[in-house]
């Protein structure tokens, strides 16, 4: 069995002297010169991650300023993809919208779906092209520290407008708008501080030692049910890396206009799309491939959405629509993948669990170091853990707040019942007991422009940025989501734990700001229609 | 954030405790609670002598009434969600309160349509006693609102999970405002199909489990985009099946 190497799209520079690159532009020139109703088109492939295409009036007139997103108004698209002789029902039913985002299915669904556009990227490559049996589909990783090449600059062959032969570029891409990646750890900033994580999610086996996330945050979000109401939670690949760099290479035209890749309903028209998942995925088997940490055993992961009564994972395999219809376990290794009923291989060139980050994150939530911070005594070994903890909501902001041009402000107003608990929970903390995690959300937040960022303080302290990749689609009301918009949690345990010691924790508001990166449309905001803190303890 | 597990178990069994309770009333009928049988009094077409002694035999009150049963019973089991999200976005102590009037305001969705519900069928059982026909005409206009765009709307909406006020009276406001409001697009969805086991001259009991099974079905699914469309939904059948199987496969160690 062979095994598919995967390689840095930034070999010889970037350019189509790489010869992967080389070959993918011309196999994706193939694929977009076939219409949308034949499922291995480019056009039918974006549309499985999502689409604003069916039926055309998709973005609601609560939205009017991004009917630019809608299929029908973007240049990149094709005239040969005769967009407007959409698939039969059958198919785009069986294919279209499937992505998985907040969710703890995110990685193995965009596994699967690379998985399948390689092989059929290959399969052009091969027969139709005579192009290298070996190729595998390139990764473009913008966290490297390379000396010879600035890496979290998109590669060459993506920006140049003719392919070497002087033909159009088909990697070029008039609607994308950013070009580098901030990397870094400030505010609004990329890295892969993720790959720290010991946690799969909240569903995964081994139970998480400690109380609340005892990292911060799970690595591949929190266990999915059978219904994706609000409040789900996005893991920690998912938001940074992964929503980050869709944003920042989204980016925004001089209208403020938010790019392909910044919209999960035209990211994936953009082919850089692929080399940006291919790099996540690159993360996830070196998360994987350290031997520390598992994914999760749960039998409604491993069997994937169908558990829950939703659809199966499904890719088309040929132009009649023939589905691979796969589940997590099926992917969850890279050497040892169940593709369309026979076992395939790849690999990547570098499996380093990290390339911009090399150690831990300065103030983890780790139990032991918040111990020492507090002044407790190791006490870990005889505290018991459960894995039921309670989450119990202490405070409240009352109305809806809004961000008009880049920021706003608001008390979240505590219960004084529930924020005792907390307080007697430090106090209770040097018995063996350990002192409540306290959580901030910010609850249904709705909108456009989803390549912006949101940052949170909280008494004027910096507690994290977000992306908000996703939120027109989550905002809209008859869509997946119901328009319960995007949910946001933030672990202010270190905050808290601070006003603790500098006896302050007998408060009775906290105050929240919330920031965005960028101003947004004129006449647009963004709204948050709560703003919670709740107590997690044993 | 999520309720804790054992939150969680706590409630799905109350409800369903309940549900199951007010069931088993339904099905065994003790003091014939639910006077369907009893409306077909009459073989000689609507009067006022005829409406009257059926109302005699079946005061409104009690039919009223035996709708709200049937409402309790077939929909509690729905509002498990609802309540976990109530809770959740409650203090501890706000929990019970606040659930209780958003049940309140979901019952009194229903109830209010209830009136109309029960004045229709005391209208089709004086017009056509003892027919098949005023069922099968309502099962027909269930059909095809099953499958309507306006039915998809209020599905869609019965996921619109509002943000709750949670401090002094708004907080017991708002939760009364999201049950009637989540009881109203309950109704806009699922109207024709309740009253259809109603107009049933026989075979009520067994036409209301199929309609409870049909209905929390499909406030299961996720919300789409309203259109003509012929879709069972069928999830709750499908959760069942994956669930059993993975069951299955547990105790076969395949899995």
């Amino acid at each position: 069995m062979a095994t598919f190497t995967r390689k840095n799209a930034w070999n010889n520079n970037g350019t189509f002297d790489n010869p992967d690159l080389l070959w993918y532009a011309k196999a994706v020139q193939v694929m977009q010169s076939r219409p949308i109703s034949d499922p291995t088109s480019w056009w039918f492939y974006a549309a499985i991650h999502g689409e604003y295409l069916l039926p055309a009036s998709m973005i609601p007139s609560s939205f009017p300023d991004y009917q630019y997103l809608n299929w029908i108004n973007i240049s990149y698209i094709a005239t040969t993809a005769k967009i407007d002789k959409i698939p039969a029902q059958k198919l785009t039913d069986l294919f279209w919208d499937q992505c998985q985002h907040a969710t703890w299915y995110f990685l193995p669904w965009h596994r699967g779906y690379l998985v399948s556009i390689e092989n059929i990227l290959r399969d052009i490559i091969i027969n139709q092209l005579k192009g290298p049996e070996d190729w595998a589909l390139p990764y473009w990783n913008y966290l490297n520290q390379s000396t010879q090449n600035t890496e979290q600059n998109i590669p060459p062959a993506f920006t140049d407008v003719s392919l070497p032969d002087g033909k159009p570029n088909p990697l070029h891409v008039v609607e994308r708008y950013g070009s580098i990646i901030e990397i870094g750890n400030a505010e609004n900033s990329a890295n892969d501080i993720c790959q720290f994580d010991t946690i799969y999610s909240d569903g995964s086996s081994p139970a998480p030692l400690g109380p609340g996330d005892s990292t911060g945050y799970f690595y591949s979000g929190g266990e999915t049910g059978f219904m994706h109401e609000g409040g789900s939670e996005t893991g920690d690949i998912e938001m940074n890396p992964h929503n980050f760099v869709h944003g920042m290479v989204g980016g925004r035209n001089k209208k403020k206009q938010t790019g392909l890749m910044g919209v999960p309903n035209t990211a994936a028209l953009d082919p850089v799309f692929y080399l940006h998942h291919a790099n996540v995925d690159r993360m996830w088997a070196a998360w994987n491939e350290t031997g520390k940490n598992e994914n999760s055993s749960k039998p409604s992961w491993l069997v994937g959405p169908s558990a829950h009564g939703n659809s199966r994972f499904a890719m088309p395999l040929d132009l009649k629509g023939n589905p691979w219809f796969y589940t997590p376990a099926d992917t969850q290794s890279t050497n040892n993948l169940k593709y369309n009923g026979t076992t395939y291989s790849y690999t990547y060139d570098d499996l380093s669990l990290t390339s911009f980050e090399k150690a831990p994150p300065s103030e983890p939530m780790r139990i032991s170091e918040r111990f020492a911070k507090l002044g407790i005594r190791d006490l870990h070994n005889v505290i018991k853990m459960t894995n039921d903890r309670k989450t119990e909501l202490v405070g409240a902001s009352s109305g809806t707040l809004k961000i008009k041009n880049s920021e706003t402000q608001a008390t979240v107003k505590l219960n004084t019942t529930a924020w005792e608990s907390v307080s007697r929970s430090f106090f209770i903390a040097p018995i063996p007991s350990i002192p409540d995690e306290v959580f901030l959300q910010l609850e249904g937040v709705n909108g456009g422009s989803d390549s912006n960022f949101l940052s949170v303080y909280v008494n004027e302290k910096f507690v994290k940025s977000v992306s908000l990749f996703g939120l027109l689609s989550a905002s809209m009301k008859n869509n997946f989501h119901g328009g319960a918009g995007l949910t946001f949690k933030f672990n202010i345990t270190n905050i808290i734990d601070d006003l603790h010691l500098a006896g302050n924790i007998d408060i009775d508001s906290l105050n929240v700001q919330v920031k965005a990166k960028d101003a947004l449309h004129k006449g647009d905001e963004i709204t948050i229609d709560r703003i919670g803190v709740y107590r997690v303890s044993q | 954030m999520k309720l804790s597990w054992k939150n969680r178990i706590t409630i799905n069994l109350v409800i369903i405790s309940i549900s199951l309770f007010v069931w088993v009333l339904l099905l065994i009928n003790p003091g014939h609670i639910m006077t369907i049988e009893h409306c077909h009094v009459s073989t000689s077409g609507p009067s006022t002598a005829s409406l009257q002694m059926l109302l005699e035999m079946n005061p409104f009150s009690s039919q009223l009434i035996g709708w709200g049963i049937m409402v309790v019973a077939m929909m509690l089991p729905k509002l498990i969600v609802p309540i976990q999200y109530i809770c959740i976005q409650n203090f501890k102590e706000n929990r019970l309160l606040t659930s209780l009037l958003f049940v309140f305001g979901y019952v009194s969705a229903w109830m209010l349509v209830g009136v109309f519900m029960v004045g229709a069928i005391i209208s089709l059982n004086l017009l056509l006693p003892m027919s098949y026909i005023p069922a099968l005409g309502v099962f027909f206009i269930a059909v095809i609102w099953q499958f309507s765009p306006i039915k998809q709307r209020c599905l869609n909406q019965g996921h619109d999970h509002r943000r709750l006020a949670v401090f002094g009276w708004p907080a017991y406001r708002d939760a009364f405002l999201f049950g009637l409001m989540h009881g109203t697009w309950c109704v806009g969805s699922g109207w024709a199909l309740m009253l259809w086991p109603m107009l049933l001259p026989n075979g009520h009991n067994l036409a209301m489990i199929m309609v409870t099974f049909i209905m929390l079905s499909e406030h299961l699914e996720h919300p789409q985009i309203p259109r003509w469309r012929i879709d069972f939904r069928t999830k709750l059948l499908r959760i069942l099946v994956a669930q059993t199987q993975i069951k299955l496969k547990q105790v076969q160690g395949t899995i």
